[in-house]
């Protein structure tokens, strides 16, 4: 059994179809990239995941719980998934200090102490900046509190909606290492959802290419980059 | 070297504009407050005063918390929710601002049976009361706090409330994370219900509640005495001040609403059957007690003689009309400019007139404009355009700053490298693309300025009736069937435009699409 298992979803907004029956499993410790273009329905996977919305038909289950199920009537809320997620332009509280944040998140669990909020501000290096509010942090600041916001719950997943899509070069390179090193430390399933095969390379154990709500190809990053099933997959990793 | 002598037109309106500003709205109080400002200023402050000071800020700050105890609720209803008929609602809501709170106040009375003689009930209940005057101020003005805060809560990133649902459940979500965030949009709409309030005339007159507005009105129409009201207003000035400029750092600081396109329809709360009811329930009762009643009171008071005070009010309606017309036109080309040349940043400048009672703008301009030089214009309507203008311009332009803001400085910038002159961007870009703006906060003017009646009733020159003022005066004289017929007309007059802005704008939405 996968840690993360999605099975047989659907998702509708009105008329338009935006997941369609779709499958998809994630092993423990591992990362998932899903790779495709704006508007093929990874943003509202992602959703589906957390909770923020619910799905029309299927299963999902998250190491081993049952969160959602359409023929048991389960619907497990989001605040109860224990689910860590960075945003795309993370979405940083512009009322609430650095220190605030990981105070907040942590209040959640009620593991709230002193220590604690330490640990994790020393830990993405932001013991200095602890008081500031976003508006008066840099890009990179800003993105390692996104990051420690997301992992302070110590949570079961992490779900990471294209954090780089407006970030310059540099940034993205600290991103990946900041996530490769914590990921190292906690060993946290993550999910990763972006329109650029850039991002991926290096750190992506497995890869899923969706298209129109749809799972095209899914395998071994390396199996997925050596052998396209097709052309649209080609263009998308950039070959 | 003909450059260097060639008049700089943006400079010369930039100037214009503010010096306009300047002398409508700001320098006549100035000056009253200046020639006032002596030491004894305040040994006026006797106990009656002390008194009065006291019962109007307990009015206030009653038919603020009222107002906020209606429009919050309300608005999370409209945006956050499947309440049933929401569309419907989204627009009904905006009624009760419509109607004017003295014409509510009218309607209650006749309601309750102190007057007329159709619908008496003759109900045990004792009206003339400061809790009655709060009510039916916030019947009149929720709307204000449900509208700036519906549109900030569209307006909020809604990954930032998705963020918080990780952690804890919706209702967490909304107090700690939501309601923080529109919390300066909460404060600015509080501060716009606490100044309406306090230049309230008519219904506080109506029901026998001495606060500062019919105090001020008695005392300056009985011996001309300013004193009282200048002391009496200077600390209301300066405590709406104080918050103004408080609020403009706190939103200067960090701008917490930002416009994004994160609006999912998949968020709104279902509402169970019973939260349903409970919800229909507090819409009704606040939509019926507030437009429902007054108007069907009115209607059946009027005994339908439309005609008669047509024919009879009809001078006050001509009046009403042309000064609206041209106050509401003036509003909107100075308050064009005044948003077009002064950003954000003079907020505190362009809403100080907002902090001043209606009174003491009354009393300021009729001290200001009272010589020799500009009789011509006190002795004319003119006057009371002036008055609408000092009051409500800081609403036109308000109105009119983020439809600026919606156009990226880069239009403009492109025109003026092709060497577009600035009356040619006028004309080719800004008013084109302005014009929905233009509209809506002339329509504003209008509104404000139609229904106007506490410093129209201090300024009016000899002889010249606005339909407000012929209203309050008739109340007296006990007219009944004249003073409803006549209300609905005034009501009627208030809708007309709005109604027609609706219209326009779902067939502009229309050919659009």
């Amino acid at each position: 059994m996968s840690f993360i298992e999605i099975h047989k979803v659907d998702k509708s907004f009105g008329k338009k179809r935006v997941i369609s029956n779709l499958s998809l499993w994630v092993e423990k410790n591992e990362l998932l990239g899903i790779l495709g273009p704006s508007g093929c329905g990874k943003t509202t996977l992602l959703r589906l995941i957390a909770g923020f919305e619910v799905p029309d038909r299927g299963e999902i289950r998250i190491d081993g719980d049952c969160v959602y199920s359409s023929s048991n009537g389960i619907f497990v809320p989001p605040e109860k998934r224990n689910i860590g997620m960075v945003f795309q332009d993370l979405a940083l509280w512009p009322h609430m200090t650095v220190r605030e944040h990981i105070d907040f998140v942590l209040g959640s669990r009620n593991i709230k102490s002193k220590e604690k909020i330490e640990e994790i501000l020393e830990l993405v290096d932001l013991k200095s900046l602890s008081e500031s509010y976003p508006e008066q942090l840099s890009g990179g600041e800003k993105q390692r509190v996104a990051i420690a916001r997301a992992l302070a719950q110590e949570p079961r997943v992490l779900l990471l909606d294209e954090p780089l899509s407006n970030l310059d070069q540099i940034l993205r390179k600290d991103f990946k290492g900041e996530i490769t090193k914590l990921r190292k430390k906690f060993g946290i399933t993550t999910i990763y959802v972006t329109h650029n095969y850039l991002e991926l390379i290096d750190i992506a154990d497995k890869i899923a290419i969706m298209r129109k709500g749809r799972i095209i190809q899914f395998g071994r990053s390396k199996e997925v980059y050596q052998s396209p099933k097709n052309n649209f997959v080609r263009n998308i990793l950039g070959k | 070297m003909l450059q260097r002598f060639r008049i700089d037109l943006r400079l010369l309106l930039k100037i214009l504009a503010f010096l306009l500003f300047l002398i409508l709205a700001i320098l006549p109080v100035l000056c009253i407050f200046l020639s006032n400002l002596s030491p004894e200023l305040f040994s006026v402050f006797d106990e009656r005063l002390s008194s009065i000071f006291l019962r109007t800020l307990l009015l206030c700050l009653g038919t603020v918390a009222l107002s906020l105890a209606m429009g919050i609720p309300f608005a999370f209803l409209l945006e956050y929710t499947d309440l049933p008929f929401r569309q419907f609602f989204r627009i009904a809501y905006l009624l009760p601002l419509l109607i004017p709170p003295y014409i509510s106040a009218i309607a209650w009375l006749e309601f309750m049976g102190k007057k007329g003689d159709l619908v008496s009930l003759d109900l045990p209940i004792y009206v003339y009361n400061l809790p009655s005057v709060i009510i039916i101020l916030a019947l009149s003005f929720f709307p204000i706090v449900t509208l700036i805060t519906s549109f900030a809560l569209r307006n909020i990133d809604s990954r930032l409330e998705d963020a918080a649902r990780l952690l804890y459940p919706q209702r967490e979500v909304i107090r700690r994370i939501t309601l923080p965030l529109i919390m300066p949009h909460i404060l600015i709409s509080s501060i716009f219900v606490f100044v309406f309030s306090i230049s309230e005339l008519g219904v506080p007159a109506l029901l026998m509640v001495n606060v500062f507005t019919p105090e001020i009105f008695a005392q300056f129409s009985a011996f001309f005495d300013t004193s009282r009201a200048i002391a009496l207003s200077i600390p209301m000035v300066v405590l709406i001040f104080i918050i103004i400029l408080l609020n403009h750092r706190c939103l200067g600081r960090r701008s917490f609403i930002t416009i994004s396109s994160f609006w999912r329809k998949g968020r709104l709360v279902r509402l169970s059957k019973t939260h349903r009811l409970i919800a229909l329930t507090f819409i009704s009762i606040i939509l019926i007690s507030s437009t429902l009643i007054p108007i069907f009171i009115l209607l059946l008071e009027s005994r339908l003689q439309f005609l008669r005070a047509f024919y009879e009010g009809f001078e006050p309606i001509i009046n009403s009309l042309h000064s609206a017309i041209l106050g509401a036109t003036l509003m909107t080309l100075l308050g064009f400019f005044l948003a077009y040349f002064y950003k954000r940043s003079f907020d505190p400048i362009i809403l100080f007139p907002i902090s001043i009672p209606s009174m003491t703008v009354g009393i300021a301009i009729i001290n200001f404009f009272n010589t020799d030089m500009t009789s011509l214009i006190y002795n004319s309507f003119l006057i009371i355009i002036i008055g609408y203008t000092a009051r409500f311009l800081p609403f036109v332009t308000k109105t009119l700053s983020p439809f600026f803001e919606q156009i990226h400085p880069s239009i403009e910038e492109s025109a003026l490298l092709s060497g577009s002159s600035f009356p040619r961007i006028l004309h080719r870009i800004l008013l084109p693309l302005m014009k929905p703006g233009i509209i809506s906060s002339w329509v504003v003017g209008f509104v404000l300025s139609v229904r106007e009646l506490s410093v129209t009733l201090l300024v009016s020159p000899a002889g010249f009736q606005t339909l407000p003022v012929r209203i309050y005066t008739l109340m007296h004289y006990g007219a009944p069937e004249m003073v409803s017929s006549l209300s609905l007309i005034l009501i009627f007059l208030i809708i007309t435009p709005v109604i027609l802005l609706l219209v326009s704008k779902r067939l502009i939405g229309l050919v659009i699409k």
